[in-house]
């Protein structure tokens, strides 16, 4: 069987700078992104052969179907794979997956991956919120009014109810993303949090209050992706992937089977697949749009036991200078949620960890990092394992 | 408008508004493996049979999860806020959500036995709504 684990590796990532992309389309900025992260590789666009998207949340009329395809022609390159990847946020963990096990197959050897939202300039505000109200089941869940914030407190209720969680220890979900945020030029939100202006913040859905929901914000990312064996002429320190899974269990929240365990099949693929343990991470990108999230991915990934992830985030174990620090770019809590690129910003810092070139604060000696994508309401998770080769 | 006009995108859906407009709450169950499903289908999930049966149910169970929800999504249930989102888990083991009925109650939590009971909206939307289990039927 072709081994996936190993055969390829990024070498090249662009972000967006700040949280918001004033007057930028979104198929323009997908194509200025895919530039400098060829830059980023020191490869000329001509050496692409193969694109990936996850199309976006607001597209132009071009821009409905065959994104990938679109975006290629934009760019003046002809691919000989392309590919639309719709499964919602996770794409961004997927798409190296794919790329992964295209370029070990034999079907192409460079990947260009791309996602951005304008979310905010491209759509009005008001269609970006109208958006997001209507997100549920149609027949047997909008009819009740529900929220994204309210699916997750749900989720929270039986966190609190089956293990005992606090709202003080989700509070401290939210403390700790804005420590990490604290040294990210680019975040949203850098100033000094603490566990009680987080339960003061005025109730959403309880028990979640404001600062427990992250922030739509504007941007994008893109990353290369090539056979190992080319990554060696690359500028960069080659990030390799050595494991991916996925794990799906629901769409929508009235047909999950549990409320509190929906993940742990993706990680344990991914990690099964490098060959290491969850003690071997150095650090861990998690997908924190709500600080429930955050407690229910460690508990998932097996960074602790069931019910612990609360206890787990309150000993500062997650926190800058803790034994497994969490997204040190200051999640999607506080850098912020980027549309359908909300949390692509992950990959990027993840792969400037390994390259030891973080302009956020670099984690020591970091070799293994993870990155856990969540899409809907808990429903579709994807997970990579990355090794600075 | 106080809520979502339901415009179901299935004909299971449809049937299934259709009776609760008429004040019956329909679930469906399997004539072949007798297993009980929510949201209704074509198809059994359990077994894959088409042998479905739709039968009237009590609307009896229990809280499995809730939120007092005080930012709605969108303006006319705003002014209804707040109010309590709940996932019920039914007596034959399916899992409905629901919204706690307008009322002089406490509101219940986690565990508490609960009723779905027919509501009438002010937009004339027929809804099951959560009511304590001990409450009399409203009309």
């Amino acid at each position: 069987m072709t081994k996936i684990s190993g055969a390829a590796a990024i070498v090249g990532v662009a972000r967006t700078p700040g949280y918001s992309t004033p007057g930028r389309y979104s198929l323009e900025l997908h194509a200025a992104l895919c530039l400098e992260a060829l830059a980023d590789a020191g490869l000329r666009k001509e050496q692409v052969d193969a694109i990936l998207t996850a199309g976006c949340d607001f597209p132009t009329y071009t821009e409905e179907v065959a994104h990938s395809a679109v975006l290629s022609e934009h760019l003046g390159i002809s691919p000989q794979y392309t590919y639309t990847v719709d499964i919602g946020t996770p794409a961004f963990v997927k798409m190296v997956e794919i790329a992964a096990t295209a370029i070990a197959t034999g079907l192409c050897h460079t990947v260009l991956i791309a996602c951005a939202e304008p979310t905010v300039s491209s759509a009005s505000r008001r269609a970006a919120v109208d958006k997001m109200a209507d997100f549920g089941q149609p027949d047997f869940e909008l009819p009740f009014g529900p929220t994204i914030p309210a699916f997750y407190a749900l989720i929270a209720s039986r966190f609190m109810h089956e293990y005992g969680t606090t709202p003080e220890q989700l509070a401290r979900v939210a403390v700790a993303m804005r420590r990490h945020a604290a040294a990210n030029a680019d975040a949203r939100f850098r100033d000094p949090l603490t566990t009680n202006d987080v339960l003061r913040s005025r109730p959403i859905a309880e028990p979640l209050r404001l600062l427990d929901c992250c922030l739509t914000t504007e941007g994008g990312a893109a990353v290369v992706v090539t056979a190992r064996e080319r990554a060696g002429d690359t500028p960069h320190h080659p990030v390799v992937l050595l494991g991916a899974g996925q794990a799906f269990s629901h769409e929508h929240l009235v047909a999950a089977p549990s409320l509190t365990s929906f993940a742990e099949g993706s990680a344990a693929r991914a990690f099964g697949m490098a060959g290491i343990t969850p003690s071997d991470v150095d650090v861990a990108f998690l997908y924190d749009n709500f600080t429930i999230s955050v407690i229910s991915q460690l508990e998932d990934l097996g960074f602790c036991g069931r019910g612990e992830g609360g206890q787990f985030v309150e000993s500062g174990t997650i926190d800058p200078g803790g034994r497994l620090p969490v997204n040190p770019n200051g999640g999607l809590l506080s850098e912020g949620h980027p549309g359908r690129a909300g949390g692509f910003f992950h990959l990027v810092e993840a792969v400037r960890q390994l390259r030891h070139d973080s302009r956020c604060l670099q984690i020591d000696d970091a070799e293994i990092a993870v990155v856990h994508s969540v899409g809907g309401i808990m429903s579709n998770h994807a997970t990579a394992v990355l090794a600075r080769s | 408008m106080t809520g979502p006009q339901i415009t179901p995108a299935s004909a299971e859906a449809e049937h299934f508004w259709k009776a609760v407009q008429q004040g019956q709450l329909l679930l469906q169950q399997c004539l072949d493996c007798e297993r009980w499903q929510f949201y209704p289908r074509t198809f059994c999930t359990s077994c894959s049979s088409f042998h479905l049966k739709w039968q009237e149910v009590s609307g009896n169970g229990i809280i499995y999860a809730c939120t007092l929800i005080h930012r709605a999504p969108s303006p006319a249930l705003q002014e209804r806020t707040p109010y309590l989102l709940c996932l019920v888990e039914l007596a034959e083991g399916v899992r409905m959500m629901s919204r706690l009925a307008d009322g002089d109650f406490a509101a219940p939590g986690i565990g508490d036995a609960v009723r779905l009971v027919i509501h009438r909206e002010p937009d004339g939307t027929w809804l099951p709504l959560v009511v304590p289990e001990k409450m009399e039927i409203q009309p």
